[in-house]
């Protein structure tokens, strides 16, 4: 009854494990090669640990897409990350899917760049075009547009956990002001994680990136610093998986050592105590809630007066400490201790963002948002002794990324260009790896996916359908922002979910489709039955099926001169679909028209948003 | 009052405890010395559904089903002497629950690990510490309940087996079925949408099938493509068909539906509303089995009584503790009421085959109110009340101090307070779950426990079912 992970690894050597020093040794930039490498793949590679999305990914994107005629024909290499995935491909001899047409293409970039469709004009205008560098052109379009802007702050405030239940309406306002601000002066992204680490504040609703750090406070029922190593060890945990993809929760626990042996061997040389050095960079960060009569109110100041990491500190949430001494900070990939003479976080922030595995952590997290899968994947599962094909691991194990040479020489990149995030989305669009069609050519095997020889197919995001159907259908809500006079009118825009709360119909249409609350729980793409009642029957979808005063479909019929049948289902195509319908498609639906014409254009539109191309991206 | 005010781990609820005189209970958790082997667990069986309404934020004990009066208590609380073991009781707030003692069971012993809501509210969902590197696999009791009831699913069953009603502001979420089938995820409602989505009113069923019928025509190759590969995707298309026999099944109508009279009599508010689903989905007897309610606004750091400031206008959470307290018993009372008189056709009620288990995620800090009038996280100890399936009603099991701060009898065969994990266990085995179970090499590697033995603070504990609940 109970479903075993296909993907689970078992772990088969018990031969010598590498010296995570070692392997860091060979990790110096001189390792990095911006050639392209074609290694023979990996037969037996496997991906252990967690749930491998690759899997997954890759059903969805065939079942979606299913085949093409086309042939795949060849396909420019256009840049440093079509050398390594075409190169691969061409050494192993793996087939692969061709370019994505316009249509699927402008709708594939601006979900991902934007998190919204494109406007119907905007598609036509692209198909209608002949410039040869119209794809380039788009995406620097997008990239730094407002749109752009609020998908990836939001996408941040996800990542960060910005939640008003934590940090006061304020404090998540003021956050993801301050994000929205680094982003449209495209601050490097080195710089960005530097003033959320560093941040000193009288108040996180007085300084945006104060909230970071704010927002992992652990306290018990009081408002002073009880379990002060809490706060450091949480801090550890999340900077870690944020800002070098390392996931330290098991370690922050207990030694890897007899427990992660089947999961992350670079974590079963980890011990607790090298955690608690880690952790110990923040042991005179105090956190502290500025109230003095109630622990209802959320707002925290962040100072470095404290006296440091205790391993005898009590713990709410982790296994008891039980050591007694002071713990000294070093950090947790190199050793290095900070500079007595310098603030212990400025120092911490020094080391995290000038070791290569911050800029490969980070590349892979925005790859794996581009392209479905990261290169290491889950993005927050690196295995540091499963990096290097020149080291390779014990028997039984495999090189953990799908194309190690890609993600160094991506990270290298990204590293030599100042941590520029806007330049690093520009380089992986603009790719024809990421423009592959996710219709493929011939017969599709399993072992391809991990080639990246076809685009991933990924359900849109919670968020991402709420707006479409609200944009599609011209029928938004006026979402004001919690604690401030704005309001706003994509789910996109908000600031956290609870903005959405008092729009009961849509914040529970939100919360079926997998929306996060930042608080605990986590964002789920999965289907269930709840969503196809949403998609087909809940009065979030109903009120936008009818031809409303104010909706576009009122808009349509009312037109003069009035539109055709014709015209007017092309219209509805565009505005679902990103596409004009096939012939067949307009003579069915023109069918539905014959009888009763609105009604045949409300049960088209129903239809539109219930077709599953309307809910995934390929 | 500064001295609960402090309390925060359950090691500082146990010196607290120490500290008041009535700690004594404690020494075995003090010192846990070994791992007790889990045997393998009997589960008695006793009820095929579990409703489980959780008091979000956190019920007060001591104005409610542990009464302790102070100079603080409003007089309107109307508190009179109740013979027997329920003590005072305040019949201005659970005027309906006092006419039906004999009904339920109210455990004065129960304890929480955690003091702050996210935490606490996942150790209600899941029987299991909050524990971020294992997040993603652990699933809800009602998850489990859902997989080892999927044997006993008939065809005619078109409800799902996990519904989850009225999560709007848990702060844990609502967690899902972790490393166990998709489709043993909670299946959400919120009451104050439109109930008609889920069930097709007959005037609406000829557009609706007309559009279902083209749906299926116009996503034909999406939807049907057999290959291997697109086995994701009809995975999809499955929600779909499921989602079209739910709906279309003439018991979803029934189920469905909340008539004025039948709102009037539950109380009117989102709670009635929830407790009326619950009873349908019981008597329809159509799949599902486990059922957890939101019951929100318990969370009364200030103004607790309303002697503040009067309900913010448009506000749709009742806010007072009188108001909350009002709407839970207005909801409870008759849905007690409705499970017992509605009999199967052998005889049993539906409250014989139903565990209710009503509680918080902790209780709030007794004694005198606060500054700002309110009351704080308190897991030390505090009340919740146990209907059905074969709990044997009439009864108060443990007692506390007379601050309502310390638990002096627990009440059951442990000399230690009814912790989460001895909930999940009670439910596991009124639902004939054996609560024994262990999986191995879960996504993570690990061994799951349905009832993990170690708590987050690594103590050791011999969780397991109340028994006394039944005898």
């Amino acid at each position: 009854m109970l479903r075993m992970q296909v993907s689970q690894q078992r772990w088969a050597g018990a031969g010598a494990l590498l010296l995570a020093g070692v392997l860091l040794l060979a990790w110096g930039r001189p390792a990095f090669t911006q050639t392209p490498a074609t290694p023979k793949m990996d037969q037996s590679h496997r991906v252990a640990g967690a749930v491998d999305n690759r899997t997954s990914a890759s059903e969805l994107t065939a079942s979606v897409a299913g085949s093409t005629d086309e042939s795949a024909g060849t396909v420019a290499r256009r840049n440093l990350v079509d050398d390594y995935i075409f190169g691969k491909m061409e050494a192993d001899g793996i087939p692969h899917a061709p370019l994505a047409s316009d249509t699927d293409f402008i709708r594939r970039v601006y979900l991902d760049l934007t998190g919204r469709p494109p406007a119907p004009a905007e598609v036509k205008s692209f198909v209608a075009s002949t410039a040869p560098d119209k794809r380039d052109k788009l995406v620097d379009s997008l990239i730094g547009s407002r749109p752009f802007l609020s998908k990836w702050t939001y996408w941040f405030g996800d990542l960060a956990r910005a939640n008003g239940n934590r940090i006061g309406n304020d404090g998540k306002n003021l956050f993801y002001q301050w994000v929205y601000n680094a982003l449209q002066i495209n601050t490097s992204y080195d710089e960005m994680v530097w003033l959320m680490l560093t941040a000193e504040a009288v108040s996180n609703w007085y300084d945006g990136p104060a909230s970071y750090l704010a927002r992992w406070v652990i306290i018990g029922a009081t408002c002073v610093d009880t379990v002060h190593e809490d706060t450091s060890d949480e801090i550890a945990v999340h900077t870690a998986m944020h800002f070098l993809g390392l996931n330290l929760q098991c370690v922050s626990c207990h030694d890897g050592r007899n427990h992660l042996e089947k999961v992350n061997l670079w974590l079963t040389e980890q011990k607790r105590n090298d955690f608690w050095q880690q952790a110990a960079f923040f042991g005179k960060t105090r956190i502290l809630r500025r109230t003095e009569i109630s622990t209802a109110r959320d707002e925290y100041s962040i100072d470095d007066y404290g006296e440091g990491y205790s391993a005898a500190g009590e713990s709410v949430n982790r296994v008891p400490r039980m050591g007694k001494e002071m713990i000294e900070p070093a950090f947790i990939l190199t050793g290095e201790k900070p500079d007595p003479n310098k603030p212990l976080r400025d120092e911490f922030a020094r080391m995290i963002t000038s070791h290569p595995q911050f800029a490969r952590a980070t590349v892979n997290m925005f790859w794996a948002e581009m392209m479905g899968v990261g290169i290491v994947d889950p993005v927050f599962d690196f295995d540091l002794a499963r990096q290097d094909p020149k080291n390779p691991p014990p028997e039984g194990w495999s090189i953990q990324p799908s194309h190690p040479e890609l993600l160094n020489a991506l990270a290298v990149d990204f590293a030599e260009h100042g941590y520029d995030i806007q330049r690093l989305l520009r380089l992986i669009a603009t790719s024809s790896a990421y423009q592959l069609s996710s219709k493929f050519p011939g017969e599709w095997k399993a072992s391809y996916a991990k080639y990246y020889a076809r685009k991933f197919v990924r359900r849109l995001t919670s968020e991402e359908i709420y707006d479409a159907i609200v944009s599609a259908t011209n029928m938004f809500e006026e979402i004001p922002i919690r604690g401030t006079d704005l309001t706003v009118h994509y789910a996109t825009e908000t600031r956290s979910p609870e903005d959405m709360r008092r729009f009961t119909n849509a914040a529970f249409f939100l919360k079926v489709f997998g929306q996060a609350n930042r608080d605990y729980s986590e964002r789920n793409n999965q289907g269930a039955i709840d969503q196809a009642i949403m998609l087909m029957n809940s009065p979030f979808v109903t009120e936008r099926v009818v031809a409303a005063p104010g909706s576009f479909l009122a808009e349509l019929l009312s037109q003069e001169p009035a539109l055709s049948d014709e015209q007017m289902i092309e219209e509805l195509y565009y505005r679902f679909l990103s596409r004009p319908p096939e012939p067949e498609e307009t003579a069915r639906s023109s069918e539905l028209m014959a009888t009763n014409r609105q009604q045949g254009l409300e049960d088209l539109q129903w239809l539109l948003m219930n077709k599953l191309d309307f809910i995934f991206n390929d | 009052m500064g001295y609960f005010d402090s309390l925060s781990t359950r090691r500082e609820v146990i010196r607290a405890g120490a500290a008041l005189g009535g700690g004594y209970f404690f020494h075995s958790l003090w010192n846990p010395t070994q791992v007790k082997a889990q045997s393998r667990a009997n589960p008695r069986g006793s009820a095929r559904f579990c409703l489980v309404l959780m008091l979000d934020g956190g019920q007060s004990q001591v104005d409610t089903w542990d009464l302790k009066e102070g100079a603080w208590t409003p007089e309107e609380f109307d508190i009179r002497n109740v013979s027997g073991d329920i003590g005072k009781w305040p019949y201005a707030l659970y005027p309906q629950l006092a006419e039906r003692f004999d009904k339920f069971l109210l455990a004065r012993s129960m304890g929480a690990w955690d003091a702050v809501h996210g935490r606490a509210q996942y150790y209600i969902q899941t029987g299991h510490p909050l524990n971020l590197a294992l997040s993603k696999e652990i699933p809800a009791i009602g998850a489990i309940v859902a997989t080892e009831y999927a044997s006993r699913r008939r065809d005619t069953d078109t409800l799902p087996p996990y519904v989850a009603m009225n999560v709007v502001r848990n702060q844990a979420g609502l967690v899902n079925s972790g490393f166990l089938p998709a489709k043993n995820t909670p299946f959400h409602i919120d009451t104050t949408t439109k109930l008609s989505a889920y069930a097709l009113a007959p005037e609406d069923k000829p557009d609706f099938e007309r559009r279902w019928k083209l749906l299926k025509e116009f996503d034909e190759r999406l939807r049907t493509e057999t290959s291997l590969a697109a086995k994701t995707y009809r995975d999809y298309n499955d929600h779909y068909e499921g989602a079209v026999r739910l709906m279309s099944d003439p018991r979803a109508a029934r189920i469905f539906q909340l008539p004025s009279e039948e709102r009037t009599r539950y109380g009117n508010s989102r709670t009635g509303d929830a407790c009326i689903l619950a009873r349908n989905l019981i008597e329809a007897d159509a799949g599902t089995h486990f059922i957890f309610v939101d019951v929100y606004n318990w969370d009364q750091h200030s103004n607790i009584y309303g002697s503040d400031r009067p309900r913010r206008a448009g506000n749709p959470y009742p806010s007072t503790h009188q108001e909350v307290s009002l709407e839970l018993d207005s909801a409870l009372a008759p849905l007690l009421d409705d499970l017992s008189g509605t009999k199967r056709t052998d005889g049993t009620s539906l409250l014989d085959e139903t565990l209710v288990v009503c509680m918080g995620e902790f209780g709030r800090t007794p004694g005198p109110l606060s500054v700002i009038n309110g009351r704080d996280h308190f897991p030390g100890a505090f009340s919740a009340l146990f209907a059905g399936g074969g709990v044997k009603g009439g009864r108060v099991l443990g007692k506390t101090d007379e601050m309502g701060a310390t638990i002096v009898e627990s009440g059951w065969h442990e000399k230690r307070p009814i912790y989460p994990e001895d909930v999940a266990a009670t439910i596991y085995s009124a639902m004939g779950v054996d609560w024994g179970k262990q999986v191995h090499e879960t996504p993570s590697g690990r061994t799951f426990y349905y009832i993990e033995p170690v708590t987050a603070q690594s103590h050791i504990v011999n969780f397991q079912e109340v028994t006394e609940f039944f005898t």
